[in-house]
């Protein structure tokens, strides 16, 4: 019953107050939810698709994004728990440690922050312990039927962030295991085109948008999503961006559990006693392969962006903290003390979010209020139905208008530039929205300056968005 | 130990406290007496170190605490009370350094283990490693617990002693990585003299120390800090050599134990001579200094006498004042003095020795400074702190009505120039003689709005004042006034002199 009741606790903490909904790139995030049901993708669709697909379609029924992503946010927080669960059962082969991860995890105070996040960080956590699982549950019963599952998830893994990719390398990695397991190098063989094939299969549509989106739109798409890569091939290497990718890669890990746990942890993974050092090594490398692609790939490797190595750490304590209460009497009061300490800071988190944040704040914030108004005023201008193309980028997620917002992520060209978007605004009929926010694409601002560009007629304003039609001029 | 061995022992050690307690509080109240061990802790970019083992570079996570961006330790603000409380630990880290050696050295059975202690304790890279603040100073003390824990580590059986020597001895090495990066390569030497291999042990410290300490999750810093040297990595460099000395050579002869006696003598010697040769400044010294400090012009060449010489470093003060010029020092006979490039000045404690410079300064009764430039009027004439006339010069000693009237300046700015000098300029004036009431000319010249493009202490040449006689003046003897005034207030900087008498027709 505890966790059933955490979860619904943890529902209530991420409906938060629209401040703190007003997060990096939530607002995209969110907005691409809406709009991918109605038929418009951006450019690189694939990016990160998974996430907005899901939080869209809830939105088809709940009528309200954020609410939808909220819910999407715990029910894969719950899949995630759930999964790592079963990995503590499997790795570790002991229901304590198990529950012991799940608790850790659950009290993690990094984790209530990705909770925050409306965007695909959630959703990969949950995926690549899923990738994890359904390798593990091929070598464990190598059949055809699991190694579609295996392939089929690490496509998802794939579609959910670029770097999912990477874990693409379960395949060869379960073949080789099932083969050295069963010396049976036909299984093995099977195990591995199967999975291959579903996997590539699956990743053509994801491979042929980004090449095309690559070489017809987007040079920059590659290094963007190529971190380091880009930097090795530099003239000369840019040496210093790699070693502070290095730092915020390592302060970056260090931030997301105490110091304490970190220390605890290592103890642990070092002086293993022989009946779970595999499964605390496996571990190991699965934190170390995050670490890796996050350091290689990753856009930067934030504190945001390393995260997924969460579940595999909280397994590697829980199973430490397992092995502390079975060595005798004062271990087990260090190692109750230590998940007191460790669970602490995330304990008198939760506590903090608890009292001062008011509980679906957002829907009676300003920018909620003003979303409704804007909605029944632009109902009243008969423009509901219309698209509107905006850089006010709060307002989309608390109105149900037809809005599409103007963005990038990390990318600097290519996407929603005005030699792109102002013929497709004026072919469609459709309306831009400006609210005096600034804009910090550099393209549009010869565009937007002074702020009524002569080709731009205003139509109508509703407190400080205002609406123009693109003219031909 | 004998009772006569642990004498010496004692005996060493309030040897080598004494040469480090001299002189431990040199240069604190003055950051002009800084010693050049010390510069790195006025500088804005650190590397890692113990000193700085919190360092993070800017920008990164700043929600991880404790962290703080690379900057200056010390400033000219900072407590000389702090300041001294380092040095004196940094001391009895150099005693306590010398305690382990000389333990070691008569664990080994090493008949001169007191040597060895004795040149820890009075040669110079030892002191001045110890006494001053250096970034990587605590080496020597790691290395010695490090040598003297593994020596006990093979020597104590199975158990927890054997195994607390261990720690230590790991724990003193893998340090090393923290307070003397540069010395990473003795860390992997250290860990492999263990007797066994305590890998787990070793991993568990180093990658708690990576969790724990900011400094050591840098790459960038700590890379920067590893191609670093200073007098401790010297220190330590010297120290692993003595211990191996010490292992390697235990007994030695009665000449060798002679002989090596004499070299630390005489090493001695040297830190002691060092420390004579720490400039300390009398009043009328400072006076000189200051007078320097406002008046040499960057980049020019000064020349000190064999007297005045320590003090250049002083003058130049780069942690403070930072003056930049070229320290020149005064020619010795017989020496080839053809690359001597003429001076802009010549400081020195007998007046003949500039007696022939073209102008020259007595500064605080005992010292002169001869000024190089050659002008055909050379004075010294200051006006508040904005400038200094160094030459004047009426070149239209005759006129008539309606005449144009040349007036050559060379001037110096002053030290401290901010934008409120622009309120200032140079006026002339021209007054009948016997009449000094009567002013005939009021010509003001704004050359002092110059000091904006120039900075401090700038010696301009060749200035022209011209200005037009009035068809009214008659015809008489006039006084040519200069001075420098407030154009706002009026209020004037300084006395108003007179440039010369000017003959109208």
């Amino acid at each position: 019953m505890l966790i059933p009741c955490f979860l619904v606790l943890v529902f209530v903490i991420s409906t938060q107050s629209s401040a703190q909904i007003n997060f990096l790139d939530n607002f995209w995030y969110l907005n691409r939810a809406r709009l991918i049901w109605q038929g418009t993708l951006p450019d690189l669709f694939v990016y990160a698709l998974s996430y907005p697909v899901v939080v869209g379609a809830l939105d088809l029924v709940v009528k309200d994004v954020i609410l939808s992503a909220m819910i999407t946010n715990t029910v894969l927080l719950w899949c995630a728990l759930v999964g790592v669960y079963i990995l503590g059962e499997w790795l570790f082969g002991r229901r304590r440690i198990s529950w012991l991860a799940v608790v850790l995890m659950l009290f993690n105070a990094y984790l209530f922050d990705v909770l925050r996040l409306f965007w695909a960080t959630l959703p990969f956590m949950t995926a690549v312990v899923w990738s994890v699982i359904a390798c593990i549950y091929v070598i464990r019963r190598p059949t055809i039927g699991k190694a579609l599952l295996l392939g089929a998830i690490l496509a998802l893994a794939t579609y959910t962030r670029v770097e999912g990719t990477m874990y693409a390398i379960f395949i060869p990695i379960a073949s080789a295991i099932v083969y050295r397991q069963r010396r049976d190098l036909r299984l093995a063989l099977t195990i591995f085109f199967t999975a291959g094939l579903v996997f590539a299969v699956l990743c053509i549509p994801f491979a042929l948008n980004f090449i095309y989106v690559n070489r017809n739109i987007d040079h920059e798409v590659s290094d963007a999503v190529t971190g380091i890569i880009s930097l090795v091939n530099r003239t000369p290497i840019a040496w210093s961006i790699i070693w502070r990718r290095m730092t915020d890669t390592l302060t970056g890990m260090l931030s997301i559990w105490p110091m304490l746990a970190w220390i605890v942890v290592i103890a642990g993974v070092i002086w293993a006693s022989p009946r779970i050092r595999t499964a605390q090594w496996i571990c190991v490398a699965l934190i170390g392969f995050n670490v890796f692609y996050t350091f290689v790939l990753a856009i930067w490797p934030g504190t945001v962006h390393i995260v997924f190595f969460i579940p595999f750490f909280a397994l590697i304590l829980a199973a430490t903290l397992d092995q502390l209460l079975e060595m005798g009497r004062w271990s087990r009061y260090i190692a109750q003390l230590l998940c007191v300490l460790v669970m602490l800071p995330g304990v008198s988190h939760l506590g903090r979010e608890v009292i001062t944040l008011p509980v679906m704040a957002y829907r009676t914030s300003d920018l909620a209020v003003s979303g409704r108004a804007l909605d029944e005023w632009l109902t009243q201008k008969g423009l509901e139905k219309t698209h509107i193309y905006t850089f006010c980028s709060s307002i989309p997620s608390f109105s149900r208008a037809d809005f599409q917002l103007i963005y990038r992520l990390q990318f600097t060209t290519g996407w929603d530039t005005p030699k792109r978007l102002i013929p497709q605004i004026r072919e469609e009929g459709a309306l831009l929205m400006l609210c005096g926010n600034p804009i910090y694409f550099r393209d549009w601002h010869q565009l937007l300056e002074p702020n009524v560009p002569p080709s731009y007629h205003e139509i109508g304003r509703f407190e400080n968005y205002v609406f123009y039609r693109v003219d031909g001029a | 130990m004998r009772l006569q061995d642990k004498f010496l022992a004692v005996l060493i050690l309030l040897i080598a406290a004494a040469v480090r307690l001299n002189a431990v509080t040199y240069g604190l109240a003055h950051v002009c007496l800084a010693v050049p061990e010390e510069y790195w802790q006025y500088n804005s970019s650190q590397s890692v170190s113990l000193y700085t083992w919190n360092i993070a570079p800017k920008d990164v996570l700043p929600n991880l605490p404790g962290r703080i961006p690379p900057t200056a330790l010390v400033t000219d603000k900072t407590d000389p009370i702090n300041r001294l409380v380092v040095r004196l630990i940094g001391c009895a880290m150099g005693l306590l350094t010398i305690v382990f050696l000389m333990r070691l050295g008569y664990a080994l059975h090493a008949r001169w283990w007191w040597i060895a202690g004795l040149l820890v304790g009075i040669a110079p890279w030892f002191v001045m490693s110890d006494r001053w603040t250096q970034q990587f100073d605590t080496a020597p003390l790691a290395i010695a617990i490090a040598a003297l824990s593994l020596w006990k580590s093979g020597c104590l059986p199975s158990g927890w002693r054997q195994t607390l020597a261990v720690v230590i001895h790991t724990t003193a090495t893998l340090s090393l990585l923290l307070i003397a990066p540069p010395l990473w390569w003795v860390v992997g030497i250290m860990l492999v003299l263990q007797p066994r291999s305590h890998w787990r042990l070793t991993l568990f410290i180093l990658l708690t120390g990576i969790v724990l300490i900011p400094g050591l999750q840098t790459p960038e810093l700590w890379l920067a800090a590893a191609q670093g040297w200073d007098g401790g990595v010297t220190a330590a460099c010297i120290l692993i050599g003595l211990l191996l000395a010490l292992w390697w050579r235990p007994s030695t002869s009665i000449l060798q134990t002679r002989i090596m006696f004499v070299l630390v003598f005489f090493m001695g010697s040297i830190t002691l001579y060092m420390d004579s040769q720490l400039p300390q400044p009398n009043a009328s010294q400072w006076d000189l200094i200051y007078w320097l400090q406002t008046r040499i012009p960057d980049d020019s060449i000064v020349r000190f006498d064999f007297a005045t010489w320590p003090l250049a470093p002083i003058v130049a003060c780069p942690m403070g004042a930072d003056i930049h010029f070229q320290k020149q020092f005064l020619g010795v006979p017989f020496f080839d003095t053809s690359v001597f490039q003429d001076p802009y000045y010549f400081v020195s404690t007998d007046p003949k020795a500039v007696a022939n410079m073209p102008y020259s300064s007595q500064i605080a009764d005992q010292f002169w400074v001869g000024r190089g430039i050659d002008l055909a009027n050379p004075v010294d004439i200051g006006f508040g702190d904005i400038i200094h006339l160094l030459n004047f010069e009426l070149l239209t000693p005759t006129a008539n009505q309606f005449d144009v009237v040349n007036i050559r300046i060379d001037y110096q700015f002053g030290s401290s120039i901010t934008p409120d000098v622009l309120a200032y300029a140079g006026y002339i004036h021209l007054t009948a003689q016997g009449d000094p009431t009567t002013n005939w000319v009021n010509y003001t010249d704004p050359f002092i709005e110059e000091s904006g493009n120039t900075g401090s202490r700038r010696v301009i040449l060749n200035h022209h004042i011209r200005f037009a006689l009035s068809p009214k003046i008659p015809a008489g003897s006039y006084d040519v006034r200069f001075g420098v005034y407030n154009i706002y207030s009026g209020e004037r900087k300084g006395d108003e002199i007179i440039l010369g008498t000017l003959l109208i027709n």
